[in-house]
């Protein structure tokens, strides 16, 4: 038994954070800094390992958290390509897409933040339940190699991802429905014939039914691809058999040394993000975009607001209670209606057949290249109003 | 609505599985199980994905969901 494990799960925190993806490290960092003393458990040996993840991200998403420069980023795009089911192609251009990170690396390093705010992160350490006390949570509790431990705390952040289980633990309905998770796989191939700064995406019913399959290289020869399924879609036939038809026909002479399962949460904003001395983040808080599946952008901006939250209620008095909900409201208030109409768009894409995918790129093709004003415009459209979708369709076929 | 939303509606019920079993070799311990269990009787500890038989309802949703079929169903 490690003696400085064991002396850590006696002591009192005032935050306690379960999982340390990039949602619960960056909380753990800015309640740390806010002058709080701050515990995060992670299960997994190492944060960041494995990668479940496509691992892309926009230079707005990750700016102001970390440096744009870094072994943590692993590649720069420039362009993007869209294929529709009938396979043909929407070509767009910019200065910067955005990158491909290197998760192994990131959430590391935003753990090691955390630890220089302060922070105290044990690893191995899965949570298995809460310490209640009369609808308050007063710790949780922690197994820890072979034995268990109760920890105490008196605030809890859940950024345990998909699974939020904390959440559930404590009432809050955090159960992702069939139609609104989706079943993803993803392999990091090599052996493919991909130019390095160009990301690809694959709409259709055949290739990924109510989700789509994203090729993110990481080098000119080795890319992330992979692809999520709607878990309406999932009983027909598993994520990994569309992959795999996939690569069949597309990298037949692909190779690769991993594939990871994982679940995106594409949830509707949840109805609640608190409850008591409880608050949720990331994934965990169903805060990934539910149209895109992005998430780790969100994840930490929920993080930070979440840490900081907590480390302000501590200091400022009054009822703990109503301190955190400070959260929920901020989240609301800068999130909120992006994330619900988001979901509304989503909802109106899934039900797309094919051939209306394919009408719709025939209207986006019609989009004169790099003129991204009228792209803006066109997606700040159907974001609005997602039944709007159809009458730019109409309105783009008499051009 | 597409067709095929309308085709996964309409398609009749299923009978639930007898028994429910995890393929260890196959499971990657990614957790998207864990979150569709609607009476949330899944567990993944310490590297070990489990099912509280005592509150499973054989819903199948676990084995719906698995990207790589790691769970299965049988009848007696
Ligand atoms: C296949 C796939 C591809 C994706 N591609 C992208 C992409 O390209 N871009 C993007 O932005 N997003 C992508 N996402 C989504 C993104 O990975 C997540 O949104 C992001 O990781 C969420 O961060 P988080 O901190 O909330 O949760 P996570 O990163 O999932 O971290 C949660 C942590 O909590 C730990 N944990 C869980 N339960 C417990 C417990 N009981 N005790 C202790 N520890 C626990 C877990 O081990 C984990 O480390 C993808 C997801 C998948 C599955
Ligand atoms: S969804 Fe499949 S791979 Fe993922 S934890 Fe469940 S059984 Fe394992
Ligand atoms: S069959 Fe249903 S209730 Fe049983 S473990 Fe699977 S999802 Fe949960």
């Amino acid at each position: 038994m490690n003696v400085r494990t064991d002396s850590i799960f006696k002591q009192n925190y005032d935050v306690i954070i379960v999982g340390g993806g990039p949602a619960g490290s960056t909380a753990a960092q800015f309640s740390a800094k806010s002058g709080a003393k701050v515990l995060l458990l992670e299960r997994d040996p190492v944060l960041g390992s494995p990668v479940r993840c496509g691992e892309g991200v926009s230079e707005r998403g990750i700016k102001g958290y970390i440096s744009l420069k870094g072994p943590w980023i692993a590649n720069k795009l420039n362009s993007l390509e869209l294929f529709s089911p009938d396979n043909s192609k929407i070509e767009l251009t910019a200065n910067l897409i955005g990158y491909i990170l290197d998760r192994s690396i990131f959430d590391k390093v935003l753990g090691e933040k955390a630890e220089i705010a302060g922070a105290s992160i044990v690893t191995k350490a899965d949570v298995k339940g809460l310490l209640k006390n009369n609808g308050h949570l007063d710790g949780v509790l922690v197994q820890y190699e072979e034995k268990e431990y109760e920890v105490r705390g008196k605030i809890i952040i859940g950024a345990d991802g998909v699974e939020s289980r904390v959440g559930r633990w404590h009432g809050i309905k955090t159960m992702t429905k069939m139609n609104n998770m989706e079943s993803g796989i993803q392999i990091n191939a090599t052996n493919i014939n991909i130019k390095r700064d160009v990301c690809q995406f694959y709409f259709g019913h055949e290739v990924a039914p109510g989700g789509y399959l994203w090729v993110f290289p990481k080098s000119d020869n080795q890319a992330n691809i992979g692809l999520a399924v709607s878990g309406n879609y999932s009983r027909q036939k598993p994520a990994k058999d569309y992959l795999m038809d996939f690569m069949n026909k597309r990298f037949p002479h692909a190779e690769w040394s991993t594939m990871v399962a994982g679940g995106i949460p594409c949830n509707p904003p949840l109805k609640q993000l608190t409850k008591s001395n409880l608050l949720l983040a990331g994934d965990a808080g169903h805060q990934v975009n539910p149209l895109t599946g992005a998430g780790i952008a969100n994840a930490i901006q929920a993080g930070r607001l979440a840490g900081e939250t907590a480390g302000n209620a501590l200091k400022s008095g009054g009822s703990l209670e109503q301190n955190l909900k400070i959260y929920e409201k901020k989240w609301r208030r800068s999130r909120g209606r992006f994330h619900k109409s988001a979901t509304r768009l989503k909802n109106a894409v899934h039900g797309f057949d094919d051939d209306k995918l394919n009408e719709l790129s025939r209207m986006l093709i019609k989009i004169p290249k790099n003129d991204w004003s009228m792209l803006r415009i066109f997606l700040f459209a159907v974001r609005k109003n997602p039944e709007l979708i159809i009458d730019c369709i109409k309105l783009f076929k008499k051009f | 609505m597409s067709k095929l939303d309308v085709a996964s509606r309409i398609e009749p019920k299923r009978k639930k599985p007898d028994n429910i079993e995890i393929l260890p070799e196959i499971c990657d311990l990614c957790g998207a199980c864990v979150a569709v269990c609607p009476p949330n009787v899944m567990s993944l500890i310490q590297n070990d994905l489990s099912i509280d038989f005592n509150g499973c309802t054989y819903c199948s949703l676990c084995i719906d969901i698995c990207p790589l079929r790691a769970i299965k169903g049988s009848f007696n």
